[in-house]
């Protein structure tokens, strides 16, 4: 065990705390893939609300590519492989 | 084509097909999967460790984006600015993916060896998703190979009635009707 000190400095700045740079999956846009399907795809895996899952979808749509989930880069790359698996167009990478 | 897709009590659905219609979507799935088949056979085997004996825990994968534009949509990069990390990820998803997918095109093709005489086909509501995935991956592989765009529509009504492509088309817009009619049982 150990005794705390008595005196301590607070850590300046986001990066001293914020150990793990998250990572982000982003689904993009793509004309095969259906409106319908792609919100299906988010509630069904992310367990997203019907209209989390529709802004989401529209978001894809329209500016051509959305964050869709962020976590440990173990986690993303999972989330990946998940919309891989459902035929949906998914990256991921060290959010910025 | 035409078609009738109706939602029943607990989740299941009713699919009613014409004459013909199973039989078409039968042949396009037996195409992807030799894409597939394909993709496998040009994945480099496992390295020997002594002659005759097979690396158990070395990976057959390959760790390219497919030449095949079809197969490289099904099967796409996961990190598009790290060609060592997207190679690696490959590498070690690759097959489970593909098997995956393998899995839901074999759930769907035994569900339509249950067509009845009349066209009719139940599918029980836990067999749904893989119906909804499998077909999804077929519209991937057919949209790929006939350049879909956003506004294919338009495209289709501008081809003259006797060009080669339209059957081709037609079964993309049927699939995609189907395949929209099934996602729209779920809530």
């Amino acid at each position: 065990m150990s005794v705390a000190p008595t005196e301590v400095q607070r850590p300046e700045g986001e990066e001293l705390v914020r150990l793990d740079t998250p990572w982000v999956t982003i689904v993009w846009n793509d004309p095969v893939n259906l409106m319908s399907y792609v919100t299906y795809v988010f509630r069904a895996y992310f367990g997203y609300s019907k209209e989390h899952a529709t802004k989401l979808m529209m978001d894809v749509h329209q500016a051509g590519r959305a964050v869709v989930s962020n976590g440990s880069r173990e986690e993303m790359e999972r989330d990946v492989g998940a919309m891989h698996g459902y035929g949906l167009w998914a990256t991921l990478q060290q959010d910025k | 084509m035409s078609g009738k897709v109706k939602r029943e009590r607990g989740g299941s659905v009713n699919i009613t097909l014409a004459p013909g219609e199973a039989e078409v979507i039968r042949r396009a799935f037996g195409d992807l999967l030799e894409l597939f088949d394909s993709h496998a056979a040009a994945a480099a085997p496992a390295q020997e460790i002594a002659p005759g004996l097979r690396d158990p825990f070395s990976s057959p994968g390959t760790d390219v984006l497919p030449d095949d534009p079809a197969l490289a949509r099904l099967l796409p990069d996961a990190y598009p600015d790290d060609p060592a990390a997207a190679a690696e990820y490959r590498r070690f998803t690759e097959n489970d993916l593909m098997a995956g997918k393998r899995a839901n095109i074999a759930v769907l093709l035994s569900g339509l060896e249950t067509v009845g005489p009349d066209g009719r086909l139940h599918l029980p509501a836990a067999q749904v998703p893989a119906w909804l995935v499998a077909l999804n991956d077929l519209r991937l592989a057919l949209g790929t190979r006939l350049e879909i765009e956003e506004d294919y529509e338009a495209m289709i009504a501008a081809l003259a009635p006797d060009d080669p492509r339209l059957p081709a088309y037609a079964l993309y817009e049927w699939l995609t009707w189907l395949q929209d009619s099934l996602v729209r049982t779920q809530r």
